[in-house]
Formats: C-alpha cells, sequence, structure tokens
C-alpha cells in the first residue's frame, strides 16, 4: 500500500516558508545552485528521465514537452505557468502558491535556465488576490536577494519573472487562450498547429506548464530523476496533490503519490465520507472528468489506471457524492458552468452546452420528456472530438457519464416530474455572477 | 498563379477515393473544390486565413480519430479523404453541426434579404433535418440595429463565423467591428466610441453567409431571384473593380464584388459599391436629344440622333477633314471602351484628336501623358509582390482603394516595404515603412534623388522610419522591435539598402509636414468639406459626388501586442496638415489603364501600328485592366469636377462598345 507523501506540501507546516527566510532556511534554492552548475540540456533529460508529466489536466511528459522547443529559431522562448485554475474542483495551485510561493518562483528559474528562456510569465486566475499577494511578495524578495533577475546568483544567467492576472475565465486556462489572453486579446484558443512549442507567445517557441508542474521541478533536481521515480508508478511517477471535495469528512488538499487508490486517499487523509453517507458518484479529476461510480473506489489514482476505468485523472481534483445528491442537479450544475464558460467560437460548444443546459434545467423542472435523454446523448456525441478546443469535450463529460451510469435516475425524474423525497430541490442559489441562474448542488446536511 | 512553378513541392492524396496531386500546404477544402467536391462551410473563406470556428466542414481523414475540418487542414501526402458524399462519420459530423446552427437561429428565412441566396438556408435545404428538436428558448437580440448607415446588424441571424470581423482585420485593417461576450452570447459588435467607419463595409454584407449583414440600400428591396445579374466594370476611380449589377425592372437595385483574382480579388469600396443612385436620378439622361432648328435640345430616336451625328461628322470632315473633329470620352471609361473609341476615331473619323479631359492640369502632365500613353502599366500582381514599392503623392486608401487592399496584402504576406514620398503619409501611414516628407509638388524632386542613389543626407532625402502598424507580420519576431524604430533591414544585396533609405536622414523638414515626435507620419482623412460630408452622413448616404467619402475621424491605429518592457511607438495624435494645394481627387484615371485613350502619341501615323496597343483582353470577354502603381490620378477628368453634369460620364459596361 502506498503510504503519503510529503514532496511538494513538505513546507506547509513551516509557519513562515512563504517568507524568503522560511523558505531558505528549510533548505529552498538549493536546487537552483546545483542546477546552475549543470547544463541546459543536462537539466532538460533529467526532467525528461524523471518521467515528471503534466499536473494541468492532460498529464504530458514535461521533459517530452521541452524537448519540442527549438533552441535555434533566434527568437526568445517563453515560460509561461498556467496558474489559472479554474477547473471546478480544483484548488491545488492556489495552496501551494499561498503556502510556498518561493517553490514554484524556484522551478520558473531552473524551467527557465533549462529551456535558455529569459522572461517567464505566471498567469494567475483574476479571483486568485490572495495567492498573487503572496506571489508579489515572494518576488520582490527573490528579486532583492538575486535569485531572480540580471544574473542569477552570479552565475550570468538572466530569468526575468512577471506576474500577470487574468481577467477571469475559465477558457483562459486553455494554453492557446491563454497565450491570446496574455497578447491582450480576446482570450479564445488558437488554431493549432502551430504549436506553442513552436510559435506561442508573441510568436515566439513558448512552454505552457501547470504550477504543479514547475513545483516538481526543484525537487527532481535536487534528488534526482531515480528518486522521482521510486513514487509512483511507473508510467505516472512521482507525487501529486489530490484535492477533494464534496461529502468527505475532511475535504482538502492532500499528497500521495500517483496510483494511490481513491479509497485510501479518501479514507485515509479525509477521514472518509461523511458519517451514514456512502459514495453514490465522484469526479476523479474536476468535472472535465467522466464521473465514476462507487464501484471504481479503488481503482489507482494515476493517468493510465483512471483512463482504463474509462475516465480521466484531470487535475486530480476528487469531488465525491453521496445517495444524497441528485447526479442530474450536479450535473446541470456544471454543465451551467460551462454554458457561462464557453468562449464561443465553435458552433457545437457554443450551441450544443446552451441546449444541453435547457434540457437539464427543463428536466429538473418537470417537464422532461424521454427523448430528451436520446437528444442528450446525441448533443454529447455531436460536441465531443468536434469541438475547436477540450473545453467542449470536457462539457460532455459529466453528461455522457452520467447518463451511462445513472440513466434510471434521470427516467425516474422525467418520469415523476420532481426528484425523490431524499433530495431537497434547489437548496438555494450560490453565486449569481452573470445573470445566470445557478443552483446548487443538492446536498442535505 | 505561382502554383505552376515546377519547384513548388506537390502531395498527392485521395479525395472520395479519386486521387488528385495539389501544391503542398493546400487546405483540403479548395483541394476538393479542384475536383469539383463542395464541402458545406460557413466561416472560410479562401481569402482569409482560416478559423475553423463553425465546424461545418467536417472530413473524415483515415488514420485520424476524430473527424477533421477541412478549411484548416492541409491536404498530406498519401491522406485518404472521405467527405460528407462518401462518409457517414463526416456526414452525421456535418449534419450535427447544421442542427446547432439552427437552434439560435430566428427562422425568418421568408422576410430576410438574404433568402434565396444564403449558403445556411441552402445547405439546410439539402441536408438539414426536417424537424427540430429543440423546444426551449432561443437567445433574442433586438432586431436589426445599424452599425453604420450603410450596414444593419441582426445579431440573431448571425452564425459568428467571424468572416467579418476577420475581414476587417486581415483585409481592410478597420477594426471596427469585433465579437464581444462570449458563449451563446457570443455577438458581433461595435464600439461605443468609435464609429464603423469603414471604407470598405459593404464586403462584410456580401461575405456574411446569413442575413446577418445586410446593406440599408438593398434591404427588402428585392428577391434574389428576381434580379438580373450584369457584369460591370466600377468607374468610380481608376481601380477598376469587377461588379456584379443586380437589376430588377430595369432599375438597379445593388452592386456587389465580383471576383477577379486580377484585380479586386473578391473585394471592392464602398463608393464603388453603393454610389449607383444617381444612374436611377430623375435629372439623368435616358435617351438621346437632338436640336431642333431653333436650337431647343428635343428628345430623338437613337436612329435619328445617330443619323444626325453622323451627318454632323461627314460635314465637319468634307469641310476640314479629319482634324477638325475631336473626341472627348470622359475618364470613366473602361480599357475597351476607350479603345474602341480610339479605334472609331482614328479610323473612322480620321482624327488623331482624341482625349478624355479638356485641358491638361499642368504642363509637365502633357508631357507625362504622352510619355506613358499607350504603355502597359504594372498589374496588380506586380505591385503586390514587389519587394519595395515607392508610393507618391497619392494617398491610396482615399484615391484607389483596392490599390490600398492589395498593398495591405502584400505587407501582410509577403512583407512589402512601402515608401511613401508625400507631405503626409496619410493611409499608407499604418503600413509603410519609410516616410520622406515633401512639399506638396516636390516629389519629383525625392524621386530623382533616390533613382541618382542620394544619400539620406542630401537636402531632398529626409527618412523617417515607420514602425510596424502590425506586430503580427508573420516573419517579424517582435523581439527584434525593441523599440518604435524599425532596425534597418538593409543588407548588401538589398534593393532598398541599395537605394540608401534605410537610415533615417538628418535633412531639414519640408514645411509642408514637419515631421510629428513620435516619427509616425501624420494622415489625412476625409476629404469631404465637413458640411458636406455632414449632409451626406444625415443623408445615410454615400457621397458620389466630387469628393467620395463622408469624413471619417482619424481612426485607431491597430494595437500592437508589446511584449511588457518594451516601449510600443504611441501613435500619437495625428496631426491633420493642409493639403497640397491642387491635389486631384480621386476619380482621375491614368492613362493606358482605361482612362480613355489619352493624347495622341506625338506625330503617331494614323492607322495600324500607331494606335495604342490593344488592352489585355481575356477570351470570354473577360477585362483584364493592367493597373497601376503610376495610378496617381495625374488626370483631372472633367465629368469628376464637382458642380460638373454626371450625365456626361460614359457607359459603365465593358463589353459594350460605346459610341460617341
Ligand atoms: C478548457 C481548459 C481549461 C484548462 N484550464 C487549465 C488550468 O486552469 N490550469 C492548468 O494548469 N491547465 C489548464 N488546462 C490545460 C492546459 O491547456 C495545458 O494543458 C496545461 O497548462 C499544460 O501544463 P502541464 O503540461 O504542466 O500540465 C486547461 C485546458 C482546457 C482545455
Ligand atoms: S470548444 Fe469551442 S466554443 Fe468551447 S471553449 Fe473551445 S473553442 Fe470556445
Ligand atoms: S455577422 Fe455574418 S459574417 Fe459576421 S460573424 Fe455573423 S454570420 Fe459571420
Ligand atoms: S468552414 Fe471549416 S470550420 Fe468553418
Amino acid at each position: 500500500m502506498p503510504e503519503p507523501v510529503k514532496v511538494l506540501t513538505k513546507r506547509y507546516e513551516v509557519e513562515d516558508a512563504h517568507t524568503l527566510d522560511g523558505y531558505v532556511r528549510t533548505g529552498g534554492y538549493a536546487a537552483l545552485r546545483s542546477a546552475l552548475g549543470s547544463s541546459p540540456e543536462q537539466l532538460r533529460q533529467l526532467v525528461k528521465d524523471s518521467g515528471l508529466r503534466g499536473r494541468g489536466g492532460a498529464g504530458f511528459p514535461t521533459g517530452v514537452k521541452w524537448g519540442f522547443v527549438p533552441q535555434d529559431t533566434g527568437k526568445p522562448i517563453y515560460l509561461v505557468i498556467n496558474a489559472d485554475e479554474g477547473e471546478p474542483g480544483t484548488f491545488k495551485d492556489r495552496e501551494l502558491m499561498e503556502r510556498d510561493p518561493h517553490q514554484l518562483l524556484e522551478g520558473i528559474v531552473i524551467a527557465s535556465y533549462a529551456l535558455n528562456c529569459t522572461r517567464a510569465f505566471i498567469f494567475l486566475r483574476g479571483e486568485y488576490l490572495w495567492p498573487g499577494i503572496r506571489i508579489e511578495q515572494a518576488l520582490a524578495e527573490a528579486y532583492r536577494e538575486g535569485y531572480i533577475g540580471r544574473d542569477v546568483l552570479g552565475s550570468g544567467v538572466d530569468v526575468d519573472i512577471t506576474l500577470h492576472y487574468a481577467a477571469g475565465a475559465y477558457i483562459c486556462g486553455e494554453e492557446t487562450a491563454l497565450l491570446e489572453a496574455l497578447e491582450g486579446r480576446r482570450g479564445q484558443p488558437r488554431l493549432r498547429p502551430p504549436f506553442p512549442a513552436v510559435a506561442g507567445l508573441y510568436a515566439s517557441p513558448t512552454v505552457v506548464n501547470n504550477v504543479e508542474s514547475i513545483a516538481n521541478v526543484p525537487h527532481i533536481v535536487e534528488h534526482g530523476a531515480e528518486w522521482y521515480r521510486s513514487m509512483g508508478t511507473e508510467k505516472s511517477p512521482g507525487p501529486k496533490l489530490f484535492c477533494v471535495s464534496g461529502e468527505v469528512v475532511r475535504p482538502g488538499n492532500y499528497e500521495w503519490p500517483l496510483g494511490t487508490p481513491a479509497r485510501q486517499i479518501v479514507e485515509e487523509s479525509c477521514g472518509g465520507m461523511l458519517e451514514g453517507r456512502a459514495l453514490k458518484f465522484w469526479a476523479p479529476g474536476g468535472s472535465s472528468t467522466p464521473l465514476l461510480t462507487a464501484e471504481h473506489y479503488d481503482v489507482p489514482m494515476d493517468f493510465d489506471s483512471i483512463a482504463a476505468e474509462g475516465s480521466l485523472l484531470g487535475t486530480g481534483a476528487m469531488m465525491m457524492f453521496s445517495e444524497r445528491t441528485s447526479v442530474v442537479d450536479a450535473v446541470l450544475n456544471w454543465t451551467k458552468f460551462y454554458e457561462h464558460e464557453s468562449c464561443g467560437k465553435c458552433t457545437p460548444c457554443r450551441e450544443g452546452v446552451f441546449w444541453m443546459a435547457q434540457i437539464l434545467e427543463r428536466i429538473l423542472e418537470g417537464h422532461g420528456r424521454i427523448e430528451d435523454l436520446q437528444t442528450l446523448d446525441d448533443a454529447c456525441d455531436n460536441i465531443f472530438g468536434r469541438s475547436f478546443c477540450a473545453l467542449g469535450d470536457g462539457a460532455t463529460s459529466p453528461i455522457k457519464s452520467s447518463l451511462k451510469y445513472f440513466r434510471n435516475e434521470y427516467e425516474q425524474l422525467i418520469e415523476r416530474g420532481r426528484l425523490p423525497q431524499e433530495y431537497a430541490a434547489h437548496a438555494g442559489v450560490v453565486t449569481d455572477n452573470s445573470g445566470m441562474h445557478r443552483p446548487s448542488q443538492l446536498v442535505r446536511r | 498563379m505561382t502554383d505552376t512553378k515546377p519547384t513548388t513541392p506537390t502531395v498527392t492524396a485521395t479525395i472520395d477515393g479519386r486521387e488528385i496531386t495539389v501544391p503542398k500546404g493546400t487546405l483540403i477544402i479548395r483541394a476538393a473544390e479542384q475536383m469539383g467536391i463542395l464541402i458545406p462551410r460557413f466561416c472560410d473563406h479562401p481569402l482569409l486565413a482560416p478559423v475553423a470556428a463553425c465546424r461545418q466542414c467536417m472530413v473524415e481523414i483515415e488514420g485520424q480519430r476524430k473527424p477533421m475540418t477541412a478549411c484548416s487542414t492541409p491536404l498530406a501526402d498519401g491522406n485518404v479523404v472521405r467527405t460528407h458524399l462518401t462518409s457517414e462519420v463526416a456526414k452525421d459530423a456535418q449534419e450535427a453541426q447544421l442542427e446547432f446552427l439552427l437552434l439560435n437561429h430566428p427562422l425568418d428565412c421568408p422576410q430576410c434579404d438574404k433568402g434565396g441566396e444564403c449558403p445556411l438556408q441552402d445547405q439546410t435545404l439539402a441536408h438539414g433535418a426536417p424537424d427540430s428538436r429543440f423546444l426551449d428558448d432561443k437567445r433574442r437580440y433586438e432586431k436589426s440595429i445599424p452599425i453604420s448607415p450603410q450596414i444593419l446588424l441582426d445579431r440573431e441571424k448571425c452564425v459568428l463565423c467571424a468572416r467579418c470581423t476577420r475581414f476587417s482585420q486581415e483585409i481592410s485593417g478597420d477594426p471596427f467591428i469585433e465579437l464581444f461576450e462570449r458563449g451563446a452570447l457570443e455577438q458581433v459588435a461595435i464600439y461605443e466610441d468609435e464609429p464603423y467607419e469603414s471604407y470598405y463595409s459593404g464586403n462584410v454584407a456580401q461575405i456574411c453567409p446569413v442575413g446577418a449583414l445586410t446593406a440599408t440600400s438593398y434591404r427588402f428591396h428585392a428577391r434574389p431571384f428576381d434580379l438580373r445579374s450584369e457584369r460591370g466594370v466600377c468607374n468610380q476611380c481608376a481601380n477598376g473593380c469587377n461588379l456584379r449589377v443586380d437589376v430588377r425592372h430595369g432599375e438597379i437595385q445593388r452592386q456587389l464584388a465580383h471576383d477577379n483574382s486580377d484585380v479586386n480579388e473578391s473585394w471592392n469600396c464602398d463608393k464603388g459599391r453603393f454610389g449607383f443612385e444617381y444612374v436611377n436620378h430623375a435629372d439623368r439622361l435616358r435617351e438621346p436629344a437632338v436640336r431642333d432648328d431653333l436650337g431647343n435640345l428635343r428628345p430623338a430616336a437613337w436612329i435619328t440622333a445617330v443619323r444626325r451625328a453622323a451627318a454632323g461628322f461627314r460635314a465637319a470632315m468634307e469641310a476640314g477633314g479629319g482634324a477638325a473633329i475631336g473626341v472627348l470620352t470622359g475618364g470613366r471609361i473602361t480599357d475597351e471602351d476607350a479603345y474602341a473609341v480610339s479605334r472609331f476615331a482614328r479610323e473612322v473619323l480620321d482624327t488623331d484628336n482624341v482625349d478624355f479631359r479638356l485641358a491638361p492640369r499642368t504642363e509637365e502632365e502633357r508631357d507625362v501623358l504622352g510619355a506613358i500613353a499607350g504603355t502597359v502599366g504594372p498589374t496588380y500582381d506586380t505591385v503586390e509582390h514587389a519587394p519595395v514599392v515607392v508610393v507618391a503623392g497619392l494617398d491610396t486608401e482615399e484615391e484607389a482603394p483596392i490599390l490600398h487592399l492589395r498593398l495591405r496584402k502584400a505587407v501582410r504576406q509577403h512583407q512589402q516595404r512601402i515608401v511613401v514620398v508625400g507631405p503626409v503619409a496619410g493611409s499608407l501611414a499604418e503600413i509603410a515603412w519609410r516616410w520622406i516628407p515633401t512639399a506638396a509638388g516636390d516629389e519629383a524632386a525625392v524621386l530623382a534623388a533616390l533613382a541618382a542613389d542620394r544619400q539620406p543626407g542630401d537636402a531632398a532625402l529626409h527618412v523617417i522610419d515607420v514602425p510596424p502598424a502590425d506586430a503580427r507580420r508573420p516573419d517579424a519576431s517582435t523581439a527584434s522591435w525593441p523599440s518604435s524604430r524599425v532596425p534597418a533591414r538593409g543588407s548588401a544585396d538589398d534593393p532598398v539598402a541599395a537605394s540608401s533609405i534605410t537610415a533615417a536622414g538628418g535633412g531639414p523638414a519640408p514645411d509642408a509636414a514637419a515631421p510629428p515626435e513620435t516619427g509616425r507620419p501624420p494622415s489625412v482623412r476625409g476629404r469631404c468639406s465637413t458640411s458636406c460630408a455632414r449632409r451626406c452622413a444625415a443623408a445615410r448616404r454615400w457621397c458620389w459626388r466630387g469628393s467620395g467619402w463622408p469624413s471619417r475621424r482619424a481612426r485607431c491605429a491597430p494595437r500592437p501586442a508589446w511584449p511588457p518592457g518594451w516601449a510600443a511607438g504611441s501613435p500619437g495624435a495625428r496631426a491633420r496638415p493642409p493639403r497640397g494645394a491642387g491635389w486631384p481627387r480621386g476619380g482621375g484615371r491614368a492613362p493606358g489603364r482605361g482612362g480613355g485613350p489619352g493624347p495622341p502619341p506625338a506625330r503617331s501615323p494614323r492607322r495600324g501600328a500607331g494606335c495604342p496597343p490593344a488592352p489585355a483582353w481575356t477570351p470570354a470577354g473577360c477585362w483584364r485592366p493592367p493597373p497601376g502603381a503610376r495610378s496617381r490620378p495625374s488626370t483631372w477628368s472633367a465629368s469628376t469636377r464637382p458642380g460638373t453634369s454626371r450625365t456626361r460620364s460614359s457607359p459603365r459596361r465593358p463589353s459594350s462598345g460605346s459610341t460617341p
């Protein structure tokens, strides 16, 4: 059985880890010093050997991504840190930046050096005010002490870091839309190819990496690829932050090696499901990953095992729901999110999600028709793989998977016209930032 | 086409089971077109960069997990592509997109201007579902709102294909129309504080694949199937855009740009598109008139008028020979008409006294016109592919709008360098590479200095660098623009370097236009008097008389995305220096291009060899003008002068030989 690890979270308990003093006292910036002693090629190879896979959702091997960057174009190379963290249920980057901002900055400097990049950007979700303040403070300290800026630690390497507060749109987490937004344009995804590695920010080679991915880098440099591979599975090595939420006793971020069974994470770290509630359905990696059921409770949380069950590891945001939650209502909540966040560029996502949200709403209001289920299913098929970017694909995940596992709940709802007694209908409106009505998920406490 | 160059690498693939070889990089949708397979599309336009937004053009490519958009995927060697004609996957994907597009569509085809020529309607008819599964609420917007005096927008009908916005960004370069909001609420809109004042706005109505953008001048006037279409050539300026003139009950209902890749591609300007109301004006002569014995003009039958004219010619020739006759054509006929007239004059009337104006405006013009009459000038294609273009004393957008679009295209696609010589850089300020300010009328001295390879220190050559206005020029690494100054890009074999205008000179600034602080040339907008412009705008119609356009405010330069920390050249306020006195207005035509026969070459023999060479004809009667980079309207045609009766303008169809 895997044991919980403390790599990314190793300073979470240190009171002043967010300050340069606290960070350096606990061994911080040692990795940077040793990284500056090796060549960029060696560092790129090291990250490749470590098997680190991107933590932003797609799980693409980071070292391979770095290898795609042409080094001889004569254009600058940019590193962009994706701190937009918009995936519902995901809050790992936020805590990482709040509690240990220097870990991220150290990772950025090392990665920049490895990529021969002299200017990195942090694209921070607009709502993340507190993490932003922490990053700003950390940047100021690190600049002052020469960990960032001209001639880092006297090595002759220049790395500048720009913090950019985004305007708060889920689509701006998609890497090409992020680059558009960073350039000051409408946040809509770009046509690929060319891929960002070749022509990204300002038409120059660009690497976009998630916060957590980059936070892993100093540890890999410090302890080596061998050590890194000692955690996790062969194809998904390393530690991972799992953000568990929903009807569990202690929701929060927990660090486990990849490949730890979901049940172990929930039971050992979160104290299990709330008392008297049994797991009914859960999303393994944010709302864009297909739902799983209690049947899949023991699935190892790594990229390949989850994929084998027909879902995705995504961001590792586990949202756990019990018998007391209506899956239809939860799905409507997510669908409304996608409807609101669709960028509008392509037809299937813009129109299809708008349609599906209305159908779900109608079903919940008691005006569903049994044909609607077929329509929902068709609409999902017509969006999936046909939309411009992965947001459209993600929007179909909850609907398609809930229809697969909980079709009878939909049918009952359509037949009876209302939710069964044990669910409270529309427990309350959570936020209304769009003029759109967004019912909360139905959790009766 | 450059495609046929033997050096171009090709790819061979099959589409719907048939093999095709096309140049590498050809998009699947274009390759299929060549085979006669029409893949449905909305956002695709051959002259706009692909966006792949509407997802209508999906095809199946063997080996790909999911269907691909034909409008954005280049055909690769060995591809096995199946379109909706042979693939269920592609057909299914396309029908699904159609269903999605119709969800929010108001379906008011019976009262829509586009009905009958609407790609969405045609698509639906061809393979749409007979019934809708959509029971819910459609998004609702206020019906057609005017976004400019010429253009109306109905957001309910819009399929958000972004053709209009891309046209504005990529082609006309005046991004006054944009997409706003997101999700199902995404919509086309204009800025609150920047009116949609484009010289090319009519094109967006033409390329809109649905009835979302319509022209006020045509709204509810006719149905496409009631129209008879004639081909024509625009007579508003020297550019010679090909037109489709749509006529109903003998009256022009609208004019559209007709595709001609050698001239106007698929575009025209609003003056050419909307400036036809005078044709049906009550004051216009519609039939010949003959003077009676008392000297009064009386309407007459054509045969009477022709006989009368013939008799007059004959009498004049008997009295004084051909030399007694002069033929004035006016400056707005096509090359072909001009050629026909000049042949008639020289061979039948036996005279060389052919001209298109009453008198040369300046003495030097006489020599210039004599020297260039009958020569075949550069074509739009040569202008587009020239590495450097020197524009002297011409504000292209104001005076030759389609040439302006070509220059923009050349800058965007071929990194052309434009050197502006004149008191203002005008509309070219945004795309020019260097500006050599002169006093009005002194352009010739600069050209002579350039030709003589004189250096920038020379008094005549005060060269001003113009920062690249478009930071997305494909080849340009923005990193090489550390400041608002363009680094000298010249090299030893660079034609520009050779003419020594790569460095900023230190000569004195001429009085006419002192170089502005920002290094960006001032631009002059709007050439009507203010009151005239206001009248036109109030009347919501185009001012075709004389100067053409209601004035518009200086518009914002496209905002380049400058990397942080790098000073972007501030466009600054555009000064409005006095325009050089006596500048010709738009509408004059360069000789040898269609501006009439021009003055006869001195002492040319009357017949045969001495005639100006025939203009380039193409077999189908398709008219191909050799246009001018030299299209500074060095001529002043009588009929364009304000106050001169327009009724003297000549017939406007290229194919109809005109008889004076
Ligand atoms: C709609 C959408 C939203 C996304 N949002 C985020 C996000 O908030 N944060 C993130 O790191 N990656 C997000 N991604 C994934 C990024 O596109 C990209 O894959 C990732 O930043 C790459 O970093 P990694 O290789 O380190 O995982 C999103 C992708 C999509 C399609
Ligand atoms: S799927 Fe299409 S509409 Fe949706 S976010 Fe991506 S590009 Fe925009
Ligand atoms: S207005 Fe017309 S051209 Fe513009 S986006 Fe809508 S459908 Fe396309
Ligand atoms: S035509 Fe290809 S996506 Fe619109």
